[in-house]
């Protein structure tokens, strides 16, 4: 059976809707109508791809790593290298896609919401390509913990809102952006980073992000003849898994892992391990499974890693879960930095905090594996936003 | 208490050439002896009917005043179990009705069936859910009916007239219309707009029509409710309250 989610009314199974106030409906449905007037529209395809192509600099390498290979001595592990990306993540592919398309629909500012900030700084750099204004909403802790990525946005033209409402994280953005969009819905786009909210968003950002694992099927058929045997991906709210993984759903050999913060201990009060510990809820527009308490309030989840700090996930990776198509592991603070190291000595690449948590699952399952298996990470950002952090933590 | 309630209680009013003051509190913000003396305040200064919000962590629709004061109620331990069985306990007096205004999650995760007869038990007549819109209120239809529980669906001033016309065949006791495409709370003045935008929904509806969203002074109520049938008060009520302000709220409540 071929998968074909979501359905018109936005629904993956049980998961996704449109759960917002009656102000952004409208807006909701003028971009339901452009999205799906535009998604196959050959000039808009062909402007996307030019600038994917000679701006982003895609396709990204599917690079062999070899001494990871060696190191971890089981199976062959590839790395699909996100973080080459300009601006040195995945989330530039859909910023870039959704502000040609805010373009289209003939607004000219958006507004965003960021954990780590990258998003924020791939919205702030397709909005300064496209000569838009753009408003990004950043929770005071993150604005701390990346202020190099608050620096970026801030030289991109971009206005960085500060978040002191509830916990002051990523999750409070998406709440603070939501009411901004709210207050400016005549002229402005909300660009949400991540495979969530309210129908269209998680069906357009997973379309605009599903070229890392389209690239990646042609890429590994070409090295190896084959389909890899695993695909592994961190997970907050889901961008980058669900955008390596949907072109791999019906490919019912490949499996599918992602990978969670598990911050200090998924028992503990400090992690951010929705798969694992979520329930089914009602958040930022739809339905996902979420970490919450008893009384359905959304809890403050916890990791080393801001862009994995969300509480809820996407509605795709939530209804994958539910029909065992989706596999998951968390992984704490400690196994992170650990991970971040090994990779940075044995491959010369330093990776995102949130990708290194995928770095750390494979060095727990590569070893278990046959030389003859295949194994892909999606290699979803660049380190460098990390190292001050890093450096503090291990008082180098 | 239910649909009828509400609207015995609007008629009486609106039969006396009166207007609709409907002011709304968070429950449990100050902790529940307050609450309760707020209650009392209001229905003794002629609150046509109470709106009383439960708490929740992410509250999209509304501004600075009404978020704070949930995240107060949240810190003093406030859940939607308490709400309700709080309510429970001090029956309404004077006749005015209470809706309650709660985000939809904490009712997912309560259960759609112990939530709606809790409700009931709680002499509570309507529900508003900002975050519930048209296309998915089927979810709760068969409980609102099997409880006679009034649904107050918010309209924008973004709602298409079809679209209008489709929340109006849902719409129990009153329209409630936001008056500006905002979050809850102050602002400073009212266009020439959104009095013909709410011209426009009473020429659209036979059920009267009370404006809400950022009305804050006698001044601004006096306006707005010369143009349509009545008024919501919210973030203004919350931050007088929390101030203990209540000789105001009762002036405030003598502007129509």
């Amino acid at each position: 059976m071929t998968y074909n989610m979501p359905n018109e009314n936005g629904y993956f199974g049980k998961f996704g809707g449109k759960f917002v106030p009656e102000i952004l409906m409208p807006a909701l449905a003028e971009l339901q109508e452009n999205f799906t007037k535009y998604r196959n529209d050959k000039s808009f395809n062909d402007e996307l791809n030019y600038y994917l192509k000679d701006y982003i600099g895609r396709e990204s390498p599917l690079y062999f790593a070899k001494r990871l290979t060696e190191y971890c001595g089981g199976a062959k592990i590839y790395l699909k290298r996100e973080d080459l990306n300009h601006t040195g993540a995945h989330k530039i592919n859909n910023a870039l896609a959704q502000v040609l398309l805010t373009k289209r629909m003939g607004k000219k500012k958006i507004v965003a919401e960021t954990g780590a900030g990258q998003h924020g700084v791939a919205a702030a750099t397709a909005a300064a390509l496209l000569g838009m204004q753009c408003t990004v909403f950043m929770g005071e802790e993150d604005i701390q913990r990346q202020e190099l990525n608050v620096f970026r946005m801030r030289l991109l033209g971009a206005k960085v809102e500060s978040v002191t409402s509830g916990s002051k994280v990523l999750k409070d953005a998406v709440n603070e952006a939501i009411k901004y969009w709210v207050t400016n819905i005549e002229d402005t786009h909300y660009i949400i980073g991540s495979a969530l909210g309210p129908h269209p968003y998680p069906e357009m950002v997973r379309e605009f992000q599903s070229i890392i694992g389209k690239e990646t099927k042609r890429q590994i058929l070409e090295a190896e003849d084959r389909l890899p045997d695993i695909i592994v991906a961190c997970v907050g709210g889901g961008s980058n898994a669900i955008g390596m993984f949907h072109s791999f759903i019906d490919d019912e050999n490949v499996k599918l892992l992602a990978v969670e913060a598990a911050g200090r201990g998924v028992d503990t009060d400090e992690h951010a391990a929705t798969l694992t510990k979520g329930k089914f809820g009602i958040f930022h527009g739809n339905v996902m499974y979420l970490l919450q308490d008893d009384d359905g309030q959304v809890h403050e989840v916890y990791s080393i890693s801001a862009g994995l700090d969300y509480p809820g996930i996407g509605p795709e990776l939530s209804y994958l879960k539910d029909i065992d198509r989706l596999q998951y592991a968390s992984i704490t603070d400690d196994e992170a930095i650990s991970s971040f190291q090994k990779l940075s000595e044995l491959e010369g690449i330093i990776p995102a905090l949130e990708s290194a948590h995928a770095i750390a699952e494979v060095l727990k399952i590569a070893p278990t594996m046959k030389p003859e298996e295949i194994l892909v990470i999606n290699l979803s950002g660049r380190g460098d936003k990390d190292v001050r952090q890093v450096a503090k933590l291990l008082e180098v | 208490m239910g649909i009828r309630t509400i609207e015995n209680r609007i008629s009486d009013i609106l039969g006396e050439n009166k207007k609709l003051f409907i002011p709304y509190i968070m429950c449990g913000d100050g902790g529940f002896d307050k609450t309760k003396k707020v209650i009392q305040l209001l229905e003794n200064s002629g609150a046509s009917i109470i709106e009383i919000g439960i708490p929740f962590s992410d509250p999209i629709a509304d501004g600075p005043s009404i978020q704070s004061a949930g995240q107060r109620a949240l810190d003093g331990g406030i859940t939607l179990q308490k709400t309700l069985t709080f309510l429970k306990s001090i029956p309404p007096n004077n006749d005015v009705p209470r809706i309650i205004m709660s985000y939809l999650n904490p009712i997912v995760q309560y259960g759609f069936e112990a939530f709606f007869s809790l409700l009931r038990e709680s002499h509570i007549s309507g529900l508003i859910i900002p975050d519930l819109p048209l296309e998915e209120y089927n979810m709760i239809l068969p409980y609102t009916d099997q409880y006679g529980i009034a649904i107050i669906p918010l309209i924008a001033p973004s709602t298409g007239l079809d679209r209008m016309a489709n929340i109006l065949k849902l719409t129990h006791g009153f329209v409630y219309a936001i008056t500006v495409n905002n979050t809850t709370g102050g602002r400073s003045e009212f266009s020439d707009e959104v009095l013909n935008r709410l011209k426009l929904i009473k020429e659209n509806t036979t059920m009267p029509v009370v404006a809400g969203f950022g009305i804050s002074t006698i001044e601004q109520i006096k306006t707005l409710g010369s143009y349509c049938d009545g008024v919501v008060v919210g973030s203004k009520i919350v931050d007088l309250a929390k101030d203990d302000k209540f000789d105001e709220i009762e002036k405030l409540m003598k502007a129509l």
